[in-house]
């Protein structure tokens, strides 16, 4: 019957929709809150908080360089927020990202400094390059992990740093031109470099842009990231061990082999994050060039409820912050740091919204123990 | 509108220490109480009887503070009195102690039982040895018997619930709700409990038993009130009443309360255990070379008490758990070395003791519990990803056939009913179409409709030529479904026997170890 199938249909679309709703819902409020909390830190120190807010939006937003500042700011933060949160679903917390997005966009740019084939070849195998060694380096903490139970959040560090410092000494040791005083590699070749946009599409743009053909890489990588994880098997069992890794097992779920790949595949999503900055924006690896993309990748993950989509309106959001930020400071004369106040309250708001989804989970277990006596838990303990 | 029975009103006397009066509870579309009238007798023990999600407990989690009614009055000694908190329901003197115990397991018995009142000393520093010495008195006083310094993870179920006991004695309790306090016992502790019961009444406690089985509410109560979806429909006098008259009204219907069994020849063999040795959480030995074998169109029921190495052979035989010597063939192959997905592929099920934990993903909605186990399979999954259409119409068909009760397949798992909760890994896993099940305590928490479903569900497969192990510390679900039985006691198997002539008093005493190295 197409008229039943077809209610079914819009009945799950309007679940899913109410879902989506719903999911939006506190994100935006946390932002907002922590807006008026930001101007009221403004005001108290003798700023126009609006003055303040508009030179912000102005400069994050306003005009073709701006936003398309805003926008190339963005592309980083949404590698590195994929990468946190597609850990995160399979419950673990990669917070070396920031190395691991340095170890892949030293060994892609180096590549790119030394070979100059077709582009065609050479920029898939500079991705390439750096999404793999950005796996590699979180290989170790996967296989740590699950081999001997050693929490990821203490070696994926570990491993940053290591990342950290040996990029900046090959950088200034192997790779920088002896005869600059530039702590950075030599240019990569010009077919490894990634086009500006004006050149893609220049009926879009007004004057030549830095915009580069990362941000579509990095959209692309978002919604291949949701389709693996809501639509294949190895998403699904990543999420299964991440919700409940005692019910995958049983399912057939092998935790070991999902942490590994799950560690990997977080780990080539950082990487790549570096090396598109590399091939798209400075054309060489800086020492240290990364400004915390891979730490602010993990706000960037909370902030969208590790939902791969949801990355990318929240990496926009902290790539504005950044740069409408600095508008602001240099327009207005408000210290850029009231940005790290904004992102420190959203932080908080959006954590504190666990929080209270938790308790608002166990208020729901026990409407429902009421309901189901004998099998469910009974919630309560604290109360007892 | 329904049958109300009410024969055992008696007269107002000052007898009655709690008195319900039109208890209301609604939670978000549900009515869990519906002006609910109950009262209770000094020194006597009530049952409330019902099944699961009748609304038992949420009547005495309003009694206990837990939750605040929408309607009703409370009166306690005649007073009528609001209970907004536990706090407040323990300076009433009334005491709980729940299914799930509520003890930190780091702490001794003694810390956990006098958490919350603690002695002190001059110093004002925690006074143990009195803590220990009026724990001591208590226990002997009420004959609960515990170990007060050892720590609750090392202590038995048993005194894990004698524990609890004494804490709600400690703090003051003269009222004791105790619900389903069987649920977790083996049946020798369950006679020690009873005693307990009785001893406390004597003592002058007056106690509400929350059950849903039959056996034990007329055993242990002087009255029952039977609730039915949210409402009494009656309170009888225990001694003046029949299983078959509470069974009835407790589900609307008549229960068929024995098992319809058909008799018919199991096939070949199709499952062969050879000494196998699995170990537990901690390292030790817990399944000590056990051995058997089940046939096809066979139950082989799995007897014996809680931790006797059950989950050790339920998890050893699926694979979560490696052996660490022995064999497992399946039909004529050694599967010893296959993981759990090599084992379901040939045609291995499970329906595991701890369904919450191992059996389902509760944030999953319906569709993905279905999928789980299948994911790797097609048409399940194909070469691009997964076939949701085709999983969402499994899962719509696996709810229909097993009638799992939910508005529909995209709500999680969470929000299902125990019962509910375990048709749907029983559809999961029989769908799958194995051909060894491994069904441990299948209908542990389910109410009688539910469990009557399950043992059907299991016959069916039997009647098809399934093999199936069946672990369960029920002894009459064993003695009534197995056509074998093996009694596990210490990690090893030390007797075995026909289903037919099983005699009852020989298995209570090999689970009990009373059979151990003859």
């Amino acid at each position: 019957m197409p008229g039943a199938a077809g209610g079914a249909r819009r009945r799950r679309i309007f679940v899913a929709a109410k879902r989506v709703g719903l999911s939006l819902m506190q994100p935006v409020a946390s932002v907002i809150i922590a807006t008026v909390i930001g101007g009221v830190v403004m005001a108290a120190f003798g700023f126009d908080p609006f003055s303040g807010y508009a030179g912000l939006f102005r400069y994050a937003f306003l005009s073709e360089f701006n936003f398309t500042v805003t926008v190339l700011n963005s592309i980083p933060l949404i590698f590195t927020g994929l990468a946190v949160a597609f850990a995160f679903r399979c419950g673990l917390f990669n917070i070396g990202a920031e190395g691991q997005l340095m170890v892949g966009s030293l060994f892609a740019g180096w590549l790119g400094t030394l070979i100059s084939l077709p582009m065609v070849i050479t920029v898939p195998l500079l991705l390439i390059v750096g999404a793999v060694t950005g796996a590699l380096w979180a290989l170790l903490p996967g296989i740590l992990k699950a081999t001997t139970g050693a929490h990821e959040v203490i070696t994926t560090m570990m491993m940053s740093w290591i990342g950290l410092y040996l990029t900046s000494y090959l950088v200034k040791n192997v790779l920088m031109d002896p005869r600059t005083t530039l702590p950075a590699s030599n240019l990569i070749s010009e077919q490894a470099r990634l086009l500006t946009l004006n050149r893609v599409l220049p009926f879009l743009f007004r004057s030549p842009t830095r915009l580069h053909l990362g941000v579509v890489l990095a959209v692309l990588a978002a919604v291949f990231i949701w389709y693996l994880l809501t639509r294949t098997s190895l998403g699904f069992e990543v999420r299964a061990v991440g919700s409940n890794p005692f019910a995958a097992e049983a399912g057939g779920v092998s935790v070991r082999r999902n942490v590994i790949v799950a560690l990997l595949i977080s780990g080539a999503l950082a990487g790549l994050g570096g090396t598109v900055e590399v091939m798209g924006l400075h054309y060489r690896v800086y020492d240290h060039f990364s400004a915390g993309y891979g730490f602010t990748g993990i706000t960037v993950a909370l902030l969208a409820k590790n939902h791969p989509l949801g990355v990318i309106p929240a990496a926009l959001l902290f790539g504005a912050l950044t740069n409408g930020g600095a508008g602001m400071q240099l327009k207005a004369g408000i210290p850029i740091d009231i940005v790290d106040v904004l992102s420190g309250v959203i932080i908080f708001l959006v954590a504190a919204e666990e929080l209270f989804n938790a308790l608002k989970r166990r208020q729901e277990k026990r409407s429902l123990l009421s309901r189901s006596m004998g099998g469910a838990e009974i919630d309560g303990r604290s109360e007892a | 509108m329904e049958e109300h029975i009410q024969t055992s009103r008696g007269p107002e006397s000052a007898d009655t220490v709690v008195r319900l009066t039109g208890i209301s509870k609604f939670f978000p579309g549900v009515v869990a109480n519906d002006r609910i009238d109950l009262d209770l007798r000094r020194g006597e023990i009530h049952a409330l009887l019902g099944e699961n999600g009748a609304g038992k407990t949420t009547v005495m989690n309003v009694l206990y503070g837990l939750y605040e009614p929408d309607a009703g009055a409370i009166e306690i000694e005649g007073r009528q009195v609001r209970i907004p908190s536990p706090r407040t329901a323990l300076g009433l003197g009334i005491g709980m102690v729940h299914q799930h115990f509520m003890l930190i397991q780091k702490f001794t018995i003694a810390e956990n039982v006098v958490l919350g009142h603690e002695p002190h000393t001059r110093a004002r520093t925690l006074d143990l040895r009195e803590a220990r010495r009026r724990l001591r008195e208590l226990s002997d006083t009420f004959g609960l018997e515990v170990d007060p310094d050892r720590k609750v993870m090392e202590a038995s179920v048993g005194m894990q619930q004698r524990a609890e006991i004494l804490k709600a004695l400690y703090a003051g309790a003269k009222i004791l709700i105790l619900d389903e306090p069987t649920a977790v016992l083996a049946p020798q502790e369950v006679d020690d409990l009873f005693g307990t019961v009785r001893s406390l009444t004597k003592q002058g406690l007056s106690i509400f038993f929350i059950s849903h089985k039959l056996e034990e509410v007329t055993e242990i109560s002087d009255r029952v009130t039977v609730i039915r979806r949210g409402r009494v429909v009656g309170t009888l006098d225990t001694p003046s009443t029949t299983k078959r008259e509470l069974a009835q009204l407790m589900v609307g219907r008549d229960v068929v309360l024995q098992v319809e069994k058909e008799e018919h020849a199991a096939g070949k063999e199709v499952l062969r255990v050879e000494d196998l040795v699995v170990r537990d959480q901690r390292g030790l030995t817990a399944l000590k070379g056990v051995s058997f074998a089940v046939r096809e169109g066979e139950i082989l029921g799995v007897a014996g008490v809680d931790g006797n190495g059950q989950i050790e052979l339920e998890e050893g035989i699926i694979g979560l758990r490696k052996s660490a010597s022995g064999r497992i063939l399946f039909g004529e192959e050694d599967i010893t070395s296959h993981g759990v997905r090599g084992r379901i592929d040939r045609g291995l099920g499970l329906v595991p003791q701890d369904r919450q934990k191992r059996g389902l993903v509760l944030d999953f909605d319906l569709a993905e519990n279905i999928l789980l186990g299948n994911q790797w399979k097609r048409p399940y999954a194909r070469l691009l990803g997964l076939d949701y259409d085709y999983i969402r119409a499994q899962a719509r068909s696996a709810v229909e056939e097993f009638d799992v009760r939910t508005p529909g397949i995209e709500v999680s798992a969470r929000t299902l009913s125990g019962g509910n909760q375990q048709k749907l890994i029983l559809a999961r896993e029989i769908r799958r179409g194995p051909r060894v099940l491994v069904a441990a305590q299948p209908t542990r928490g389910l109410d009688v409709g539910s469990i009557e479903f399950v043992h059907s569900r299991l016959l069916e497969l039997r009647a098809k030529g399934v093999g199936i192990i069946l672990i369960s510390y029920e002894l009459e679900e064993i003695l009534s479904l197995a056509d074998r039985i093996i009694v596990l006691y210490e990690g090893e198997v030390v007797y075995q026997v026909a289903g037919a002539g099983a005699a009852r008093e020989t298995i209570g005493l090999a689970m009990t170890g009373g059979l151990a190295g003859e």
